[in-house]
C-alpha cells in the first residue's frame, strides 16, 4: 500500500529528495537541479510504501497541440508559424501550462526547430 | 496578423477536405477532433486560425500532464512494487481531473519496459516548446 505527500520546498522531505538527485548520476549528467524539482507551477508529491519515501514525482501541465495545416499552403503557414506559436504560448500560460508538446508532421519539423522547440521521445499513456 | 476563432460546425467540410489533401494522414483522423462535441473535455479548446486570406490551420489543444520520477537510491524491488501502484493510481486521477494522457521522459530502459507493460507507449516524434 503506498502514500502520496505533497511537498513544499521548505518541508523536511525536500532534504531528502536533493540528496536522491545528488545520488543520481543520470539526473546528475542532465543537468537537473533542486530549482528544477521545485520550480513555479510544478507540484512534487513523495510516494512512500510501508517502510518509507521510495519516489518523488514531479508533475505539472502541458498543452498538447494538434494542427491540421491547409493544404498547398507552404508560404502562408510559414509566415503565420511564429505568430500562431506566440498565441499558443499565451493560451498555454493563462492555463497555467509549462510547455506545449505536439506531434509535428516531419515536413514542419525543421520549421518548429528553428522557432524554439526540441524534440524528445516521450512515453505516453493514454488515460 | 493572425486571428483565432472557436470552431464550430460549419467548418467540418472544409476540415474534412484539408485532411483528405494531407499526405502525412493515414485516414485516422477525423474531422470531428477538431470540433466541439458533447465528448469534448471542458479543458480542450479548439480553433480555427485565420490570416488575410481565410483559415489556415485549425488546432486542438487538450492538457496532459508531465511526469517526473526521482528514485530513491537502491530501493528497487520496493521501487517496482510502488511505481506499478503508483502508476494506476496516478492514471485514475488524471482521467477525474480531465487530463486526456500521461507522458514523461526517461533514457532508463528498465523503467521504460516495465511501464510499457502497463500500458504506456513510447512516442517518438514529440516535440515540445518550453515556456518557462
Amino acid at each position: 500500500m503506498i502514500t502520496s505527500k505533497r511537498v513544499r520546498r521548505t518541508d523536511q522531505e525536500a532534504a531528502l529528495v536533493a540528496d536522491w538527485l545528488a545520488k543520481d548520476e543520470t539526473h546528475q549528467a542532465l543537468g537537473l537541479t533542486i530549482d528544477d524539482v521545485f520550480a513555479p507551477n510544478t507540484l512534487l508529491d513523495l510516494i512512500s510504501d510501508e517502510k518509507g519515501p521510495l519516489i518523488a514525482v514531479r508533475t505539472h501541465l502541458a498543452l498538447r497541440a494538434a494542427m491540421q495545416f491547409r493544404p498547398e499552403s507552404r508560404i502562408r503557414i510559414v509566415k503565420a508559424m511564429p505568430d500562431v506559436l506566440k498565441w499558443l504560448q499565451q493560451e498555454a500560460k493563462d492555463t497555467d501550462c509549462t510547455e506545449i508538446i505536439g506531434r509535428p508532421a516531419p515536413k514542419v519539423e525543421n520549421l518548429l526547430g528553428r522557432l524554439g522547440c526540441q524534440s524528445f521521445t516521450g512515453q505516453v499513456l493514454g488515460v | 496578423m493572425i486571428k483565432s476563432r472557436k470552431t464550430s460546425d460549419s467548418d467540418a467540410s472544409q476540415i474534412a477536405a484539408w485532411i483528405a489533401a494531407d499526405p502525412q494522414d493515414s485516414g485516422a483522423t477525423k474531422a470531428d477532433f477538431f470540433l466541439p462535441s458533447e465528448n469534448t473535455v471542458a479543458k480542450n479548446f479548439l480553433y480555427a486560425i485565420e490570416d488575410e486570406q481565410g483559415p489556415i490551420f485549425y488546432v486542438r489543444g487538450e492538457n496532459v500532464l508531465r511526469l517526473h520520477i526521482q528514485f530513491a537510491p537502491n530501493e528497487r524491488r520496493r521501487t517496482a512494487a510502488a511505481v506499478a501502484e503508483f502508476a494506476e493510481t496516478m492514471a485514475q486521477g488524471a482521467k477525474k481531473l480531465g487530463y486526456s494522457e500521461l507522458i514523461f521522459e526517461s533514457v532508463y530502459r528498465p523503467l521504460i519496459n516495465f511501464l510499457h507493460k502497463r500500458g504506456f507507449r513510447e512516442s517518438t516524434t514529440e516535440h515540445i516548446m518550453d515556456l518557462r
